[in-house]
């Protein structure tokens, strides 16, 4: 064996440890990283410490290449699979650029918006470049990823669009005719916030309780929660027992 | 609903009463600023609330009830105020806000600060004049806000704005009636009934008509 070859071998042998080195590292470092940046969210962490072990690994890539000290052609291929590499781990990142891109040429919705996406629906507060935020008719504050705009079906009902809402009322009381009184009083008290005339769907008896089925319309969403609370007080002021669904 | 006037002057009036007339049975506020105004207006409209309030709380109102106004109709003398109150309501997410200009060369400036209902009650003025003297070529009849589409009035005027006028409606096919110069009666019918002299009055969508417009208009509207 000649000295060159020799050397070869040592150099082989070196970049193939860096590398096994790197990948050791990145997956050690990766749980550590996980298990602790795991306060600030699952996702984050992972994603960030997956960034890390990628990078760990690319400079274990390089420096193997340095050993072995390849020329200028094949560190350019290399360079390429390396930002493929980065490309595909990153490309939620990307995916949710993407979507924010889509979202400001097409404009499918506005902040104020009342929309519907997938199985999702609530105001538009915020469009942002990896997330939209949304809050529910519930109150509840939701963040969805840009990319899911890509894939699924957006019905903008926008903001000044009158909603219905159907609530289901179940009274301690069996007597339907004393229910429907109380209840078209209690109606009169919140109508004028109301958008029309609120629609009672169906009064059904139920073993000794009253099931009643109502639509209300309403024209700001926010209003859902005040007008539960001020329906429950209303009967509640009348001595009837209520459960709202 | 719940809708929230603020101001007690003409453009005032004229929002209150047209809530009234779509919702009898909904709630209205009025705020304004002098005490003299508010009590004028509890007698001329029995059936809102007048609200006396100074011109720096009336955010501080719209805030605290954010979560119950449907719809707010800016209309003070001042379209200073009517765009301060309208952008705060847009941020506190009221979904119906409407500002009401008081000088129609403002609706520049509130459009540019996304105030999506803005009335300019001046615009009339413009096809009103057009239609009584008889005399244009294109007249906007009318601009839809939810939408953007409006009814535009063509007058045949030659044989060069009739092959256009039917152009328009058939690439388009748009729905549009005729109001006949003949014996001034409007009339539905095809493209072939349109005759020189005749205004027709097409309902088409901004971006199909944009351009058209910019070349009827050539030689003066």
């Amino acid at each position: 064996m000649t000295p060159e070859e020799y050397f070869l071998i040592i150099r082989v042998a070196l970049a193939i440890l860096s590398i096994a080195l790197a990948i050791f590292l990145g997956s050690k470092l990766r749980e550590v990283i996980a298990r602790n940046l795991s306060k600030f969210g699952h996702a984050f962490a992972s994603k960030f410490a997956e960034i890390v072990r990628y990078f760990l690994i690319i400079l274990g890539v390089v420096i193997a290449f340095s050993i072995l000290s390849l020329d200028i052609v094949v560190l350019t291929g290399i360079s390429i699979v390396i930002v493929i590499i980065i490309l595909i781990s990153m490309r939620d990142i990307f995916s949710n650029y993407a979507g924010e891109i889509y979202l400001r040429i097409r404009r499918p919705f506005d902040e104020g918006d009342f929309i519907k996406v997938g199985r999702i629906s609530g105001r538009v507060i915020s469009i942002n470049s990896q997330d939209v935020e949304l809050v529910s008719i519930r109150g509840n504050r939701i963040i969805i990823p840009n990319q899911f705009f890509l894939k699924n079906p957006i019905i903008n009902r926008s903001s000044t669009t009158p909603t219905s809402i159907e609530l289901k009322m179940i009274f301690r009381e069996s007597q339907v005719e004393r229910v429907e009184g109380i209840m078209m009083e209690v109606l009169n008290e919140v109508r004028p916030e109301l958008f029309e005339d609120p629609k009672i769907v169906s009064i059904n008896k139920i073993d000794d309780k009253t099931e009643v089925n109502l639509v209300l319309h309403i024209i700001n969403q926010q209003k859902i929660k005040w007008l539960i609370n001020k329906l429950s007080g209303e009967f509640y002021k009348r001595g009837v027992e209520i459960e709202i669904e | 609903m719940r809708s929230v006037v603020i101001g007690g002057g003409h453009l005032a009036y004229f929002a209150v009463t047209t809530l009234r007339e779509i919702d009898p049975k909904g709630r209205i506020i009025v705020i304004e600023f002098t005490f003299e105004k508010v009590e004028m207006l509890k007698k001329t409209f029995p059936y809102a609330e007048a609200v006396l309030s100074s011109i720096d709380k009336v955010e501080e109102y719209i805030t605290e009830n954010r979560s119950l106004i449907d719809v707010l109709v800016s209309a003070t003398d001042s379209d200073a105020l009517n765009l301060r109150y309208a952008k705060h309501s847009i941020k506190n997410e009221i979904p119906i806000v409407v500002a009401i200009l008081n000088n129609p060369l403002n609706e520049p400036i509130f459009v540019k600060e996304n105030i999506r209902y803005v009335i300019n009650p001046y615009k009339t003025i413009i096809s009103k004049v057009k239609e009584i003297v008889d005399k244009f070529r294109v007249n906007i009849i009318y601009e839809f806000s939810r939408i953007n589409a409006g009814i535009y009035a063509f007058k045949i005027e030659n044989a060069e704005i009739l092959r256009k006028v039917r152009g328009l409606i058939l690439k388009n096919d748009l729905p549009f009636f005729i109001v006949s110069s003949a014996d001034n009666r409007i009339r539905a019918g095809s493209v072939g009934d349109i005759q020189i002299g005749d205004v027709v009055c097409i309902s088409c969508l901004d971006k199909d008509i944009r351009s058209f417009l910019e070349r009827i208009r050539e030689g003066g509207s």
